[in-house]
């Protein structure tokens, strides 16, 4: 039986795969869900002989980032009525499917879609903000299933809109769903949309889950409104931790520091906490490294690299130490930005929608080079994928050549 | 020991002495020394400034003037406190006459209007013109030193000022240059008296008149931070003194 699981298991991994290939971005913070690029060879300076500009399209309001897999990129934005799943040429810029997915969530913060496409095999999966969750065909955006979060889960409107990404694992689909009692999560079947477990109580956070591997086992982390916890694959708990924001407000996706550190943070001065996995008998248990205020990740995550962590306390681009929280450096000037990392950069969008490339190193802050890419406030972090960059604010959509 | 380790513990001690053996005194001698002086410190009476105010990813024209006193008043164009756009064609203004607060400011949908004291009291105090270390006997600020911190990397002498007001301003002046680096202070406020830190940062020091001033700016805050970017700052402009004083449709505090 055990051979026979992992047997299929493999093959589900690799039909799974079977669409997206090295390079591609196919979901939210990238393959790991983590905000990093295995690419190499990319420019580390702009211009004719550097990284230079492919295309620029208008695009509708909203702070959905881009999925990218092959030549195609899907993304979201709204008009003034309705939200949109986008599928665009991924070279030209060129629209080629707009399907609507519900009615515009408006905020003075910025209207339309919070969540980012996730693309699996064949399949777009894309929430609304105000919770229709869609399974859309890649090639014509036609829809396969959708379900209300209200109906199928009891959710209610959050403040600031539904905005988790959907995560795939083999042929389920992992979502916060922010439902009431006992379902504040949900596994679906991938193919039907049919629930296949729910489970927490907690109230709906808007960070996204992520997939960690600790000894030798799967679990999905969520940050949630009052705890940092990690779940089995069948939804069970397998360890929490408090974390109780003010506001209660965390979007920030909780970070996976190999091989066994967990990094949650939240902004309104609430800070960072790390957290270590341990085995105990069957079982996994966290227990507190150490916590602050040096890392308030206002709505865009750290990014993990070699036992650094590197994000953006509130509107400070700061540098860590993952396992002691102590400083390395600091950056201001850039506002509350997003960061991504690809061969030994840092690829930082500002709040401004500067793009700045910026060495990947602890000792200091040293800056590559840098592009006024976006107007006015850009707060979705940029994709990267086959060698181009994907950034957009609410009103243009920009794609830069990485590749010399 | 090392002749090199020996040299370097030499011209330590024989240059600015041990931070532990120096005094408020030395401390607040060194800075006003490296601002330009006390005395051109003292001569500067007003102040107009302009450049760019950064808040919640845009960017806003900004003049502001100050005196003496307490006394000041910025215009900001095409703000809206906690929007994400810009109005065209509308200015928030905002000062202190030195005793109060106010605020004009149309655009904020009918919410967050209400000022809260602790806020207009700090902002009151940081409308000083000349810094709350300066001539601070009179000004009833007790100061004391706490010794040294760290500002992102920085070495730098902590200067602990209480104002009349009870507000506690931790001023982190550089070890090497005495320039302020930093100011914190931890207010409470709203209706469940949650603590509020808050931050200034000062970068782009450079002289008007012969005085350093900050041509950078950051107020962190735990919601919305901002920036002051400045372009131009010029010293002792004639200036109405009624600019000061609230408008009647202002927001007032305390």
């Amino acid at each position: 039986m055990v051979g026979r699981c992992s047997i299929l298991s493999a093959a589900c991994v690799l039909a799974a795969a079977s669409f997206a290939l090295p390079g591609d971005w196919q979901q939210f913070r990238g393959p790991g869900r983590d905000g990093k690029s295995e690419e190499t060879g990319l420019s580390r300076m702009f211009g004719p002989t550097g990284a230079r500009e492919l295309f620029r399209v208008p695009i509708g309001a909203g702070f959905a980032s881009v999925s990218v897999v092959g030549e195609r990129l899907f993304t979201m934005d709204s008009d003034g009525s309705s939200e949109y799943a986008l599928c665009l040429d991924a070279v030209t810029g060129e629209t080629l499917w707009r399907v609507a997915i519900g009615p515009v969530f408006e905020e003075i913060q910025g209207d339309g879609p919070r969540s980012t496409p996730t693309v699996d095999g064949d399949r777009v999966f894309v929430l609304g903000s105000r919770g229709r969750l869609a399974a859309l065909e890649r090639e014509t955006g036609e829809t396969l299933w959708e379900l209300e979060l209200s109906a199928a889960f009891g959710s209610e409107l959050p403040t600031w809109a539904f905005s988790s990404a959907p995560m795939v694992d083999g042929e389920r689909l992992i979502v916060e769903v922010g439902g009431s009692a006992g379902r504040a999560v949900a596994a679906l079947e991938k193919a039907t949309g049919e629930v296949v477990w729910t489970s927490q109580s907690s109230s709906l956070a808007y960070s996204s889950p992520i997939q960690v591997s600790f000894a030798g086992a799967k679990q999905y982390v969520f940050l949630l409104q009052d705890k940092l916890t990690g779940l089995d694959t069948e939804g069970r708990e397998l360890w929490s931790v408090p974390f109780e924001p003010r506001n209660e407000i965390t979007p920030a996706s909780p970070v996976f520091i190999e091989p066994d550190l967990i990094l949650a943070s939240a902004s309104y001065d609430i800070g960072a906490k790390v957290v270590r996995l341990s085995r105990e008998g069957d079982g996994v248990t966290a227990t507190e490294v150490w916590s602050g205020r040096q890392m308030r990740n206002h709505f865009n995550a750290t990014v993990a690299l070699d036992g650094h962590v590197y994000g953006f306390d509130t509107g400070t681009l700061r540098c860590l130490d993952a396992r002691t929280g102590e400083p390395r450096w600091a950056k201001r000037g850039l506002g509350k930005g997003s960061l991504i990392s690809a061969d030994g950069m840092l690829v930082v969008l500002s709040e401004r929608g500067k793009l700045v490339l910026v060495e990947a190193t602890p000792d200091a802050y040293r800056e590559l080079g840098s592009l006024q890419v976006l107007e006015g406030r850009s707060w979705t972090p940029p994709s990267l994928a086959n060698g181009r960059l994907y950034l957009r604010n609410h009103t243009e959509l920009v794609s830069v050549e990485l590749k010399p | 020991m090392s002749f090199r380790f020996s040299v370097a513990l030499l011209l330590a001690a024989l240059g600015q002495g041990a931070p532990s053996e120096m005094t408020t005194e030395d401390i607040l001698d060194r800075h006003f020394e490296a601002l330009g002086g006390r005395h051109r410190l003292e001569a500067i009476r007003t102040l107009e400034k302009a450049g760019t105010y950064v808040y919640n990813g845009q960017e806003h024209p900004l003049r502001s003037f100050h005196l003496v006193g307490n006394k000041y008043r910025e215009e900001i164009d095409g703000l809206v406190i906690w929007g994400a756009s810009v109005k065209e064609g509308h200015s928030v203004i905002r000062g202190a006459d030195g005793t109060t607060y106010w605020v004009v400011d149309d655009t904020r949908y009918g919410r967050f209007r209400e000022v809260a004291n602790a806020r207009a009291s700090l902002t009151i105090a940081d409308a000083d013109l000349q810094g709350a270390l300066f001539d601070h006997e009179r000004k009833g600020h007790v100061i004391t030193y706490d010794g040294l911190g760290d500002v992102e990397g920085a070495s730098a002498h902590r200067l602990r000022v209480t104002l009349p007001s009870g507000f506690e301003l931790v001023h982190f002046l550089d070890e090497t240059s005495f320039l302020v680096l930093k100011k914190e202070v931890v207010t409470k406020e709203g209706a469940r008296d949650l603590e509020h830190p808050r931050a200034w940062f000062y970068e782009d020091y450079r002289a008007v008149d012969g005085v350093l001033f900050p041509f950078w700016i950051y107020v962190e805050e735990p919601i919305f931070s901002r920036e002051y970017v400045f372009d131009s700052i010029v010293a002792n402009p004639s200036l109405d003194e009624s600019i000061f004083e609230a408008p009647p449709d202002a927001i007032k505090s305390p």
